[in-house]
């Protein structure tokens, strides 16, 4: 069935058709429509799961690590300032090696106050030890978080997974988005499996005190899990073509007219729509750039941006900062291949870029890179801001 | 084919709501779409826009519509305040809420008299927004009647959706342009 619907919406198609058991759920925008909606299917008895309202997205993490642990399928959802309160417990998830699905709907973090689209929320959770994914577009969102439950609960993998999306941009966005069947979805996503359970009459402990060496080793087997986690995402996507065959994910990233690239843009999220459009209107002036989007920040599929290497040039787009640093992606990608790398962090905070954005950037890239001082990091502001006053320390006086 | 369409209105005024059941029903005419705001600060009586793709093919861009073929003024005293024009394609078309309109290549309706007549108000307003896509899609002869009156009841249950029903049924009949309107 084919229907209009946000990502939020789609989100909440997904957990509804994963048969999840537990939601634990504290509204944050950009996020909260989807548990509102989940709230409204449990009123109108379209879904089973106990949604229980919580004080604080820290109780919300509770409440579904404990549900999982308990070897219920649990589901939650936040982003920005919300993510930052969780941030506690969701180390706290993949350490005790709980499979569970968080959705994050993107947003800037304050101090000051921003409620707009920024992937920094997101992305300071990368060494967190969670399967990392983020969707491009609506129908990617409802894919990734239904894959989502299979991947956690995979026996190789046993980690918790976030998919990020857009705030507003995707969680906000109206569009048709496929959903299978629930005999479909059965037949994909079997019954939750997991080799211990907390069960009062037989208790375990749970996240006790680890001396050195068991701790670390610990944290060893969470490295691995999520380096092997790549040849399970791929299985379990091309294993997802029977019940929705309009995707592809047999691989972890995606490419865009790469076949012939000279040179190669790289992002994630839904801004890749827009870069499309431009790429392909640079393209019939003779500019051969092509398109690689990252889907999975954990695991960082190597061998696929390994192939950057090919191509003459590469320009990393964040919608994230590590601030002094850089895009969190630029440094990612700066760590894997052996070119050159220029870095631009633009679209923070709700900045809006279009295709001449797009155009703009690529263009200023393609002459430095022919220079060979394509290299370090650059702020990008759109056109319409014509002057962007910075306050410096040394300004003040 | 690509039609881009820009709703001026403000905060109250079911903007969004324009802009997201136009989405739906295009969805049910088996055509792909998008709809999403620019969220701000949203208060009550504050400047808001939304926009609306509709295509035959997916939908790539997620950015907000700068070229519009179709604005759509909910509340044209917009049209002093900000520049709902802006942008306008060459040859793009304007529907107006309006009861006279000297703008170039535009439509017409007076949707607030509309509401009023029909008894389309809430807490006070009329409510035009709907009434409004009943001119779009006459005007832009893509999206059907049908399927509006289709998304409009699956959006809204009882005397608001059957009075919407009513609202964009006229508003369809009604709407007046500076071109003659295809019958």
């Amino acid at each position: 069935m084919r229907k209009v619907m946000s990502a939020n919406e789609a989100v909440a198609n997904a957990v509804k058709l994963a048969r999840v058991g537990v939601v634990g759920i504290y509204p944050i925008t950009p996020q909260t429509t989807v548990i509102e909606k989940l709230a409204e299917m449990k009123a109108e008895g379209e879904i089973d799961a106990d949604i229980v309202r919580v004080e604080s997205e820290h109780a919300a993490m509770g409440v579904t690590l404990g549900a999982g642990a308990a070897g219920v399928r649990s589901f939650t959802a936040t982003g920005s300032q919300g993510l930052l309160y969780m941030h506690e417990m969701v180390w706290w998830a993949s350490g005790s090696r709980v499979p569970l699905v968080m959705m994050v709907g993107t947003r800037a973090v304050g101090a000051p106050w921003n409620i707009w689209n920024e992937n920094t929320d997101f992305m300071s959770e990368r060494d967190s030890g969670w399967i990392m994914a983020f969707a491009s577009n609506p129908q990617e969102a409802f894919d990734l978080v239904l894959q989502g439950f299979r991947i956690s609960e995979d026996e190789r993998v046993f980690l918790p997974m976030m998919v990020g999306m857009d705030g507003f941009i995707l969680t906000h966005m109206k569009t048709n988005v496929y959903l299978p069947s629930q005999e479909e979805v059965d037949a994909f996503l079997p019954p939750r499996r997991q080799p211990y359970v907390i069960d009062p009459e037989a208790p375990i402990g749970m996240g006790n005190i680890f001396p050195p060496v068991e701790y670390m080793k610990l944290r060893h087997s969470i490295h691995s899990a999520i380096q092997s986690a790549e040849s399970v995402i791929k299985e379990i996507g091309k294993d997802y073509e029977k019940i929705s065959p309009f995707n592809n994910y047999r691989t972890l990233n995606v490419k865009y007219r790469m076949e012939d690239a000279d040179y190669a843009l790289v992002l994630m999220g839904a801004w890749a729509g827009d870069a499309m459009e431009a790429i392909d209107e640079l393209r019939e002036k003779g500019i051969n750039i092509g398109m690689l989007r990252i889907r999975y920040l954990r695991p960082w599929a190597e061998s696929e941006i390994k192939e950057l290497e090919n191509v003459k040039g590469i320009l990393v787009m964040d919608r994230a900062t590590s601030l002094g640093r850089g895009g969190p992606l630029y440094l990612e990608v700066k760590a894997t291949v052996r070119n050159q790398v220029k870095g631009v962090v633009t679209g923070l905070g709700g900045v809006l870029l279009n295709k001449e954005d797009f155009k703009r950037i690529i263009l200023k890239f393609l002459k430095e890179a022919k220079e060979e001082r394509s290299d370090g990091v650059e702020w990008y502001y759109p056109a319409e801001v014509e002057k962007v006053e910075l306050r410096n320390p040394k300004d003040v006086e | 084919m690509l039609i881009e369409i820009r709703f001026h209105g403000r905060g109250g005024q079911g903007v969004v709501t324009a802009a997201e059941l136009l989405a739906s029903a295009a969805g049910l005419d088996g055509l792909w779409s998008s709809a999403f705001p620019i969220y701000g600060a949203e208060r009550r009586g504050a400047p808001i826009e939304a926009y609306c793709r509709i295509s035959k093919e997916s939908i790539r861009i997620t950015s907000p519509v700068e070229n519009p073929d179709f604005v759509v003024v909910i509340d044209p005293t917009l049209l002093q305040i900000v520049n709902p024009l802006r942008g306008l394609k060459p040859g793009g078309v304007i529907v107006v809420n309006s009861k006279n309109t000297t703008l170039e290549n535009s439509y017409y309706l007076d949707a607030t008299s509309l509401a009023k007549e029909i008894g389309l108000v809430k807490s006070g307003w009329p409510m035009t927004n709907l009434i409004m896509l009943g001119a779009l899609i006459r005007v832009m002869g893509v999206v059907s009647m049908d399927s509006l009156i289709k998304a409009i009841r699956e959006e809204f249950n009882g005397k608001v959706a059957e009075l919407n029903v009513q609202g964009v049924k006229l508003a369809y009949e009604r709407v007046k342009g500076a071109v003659k309107i295809a019958a």
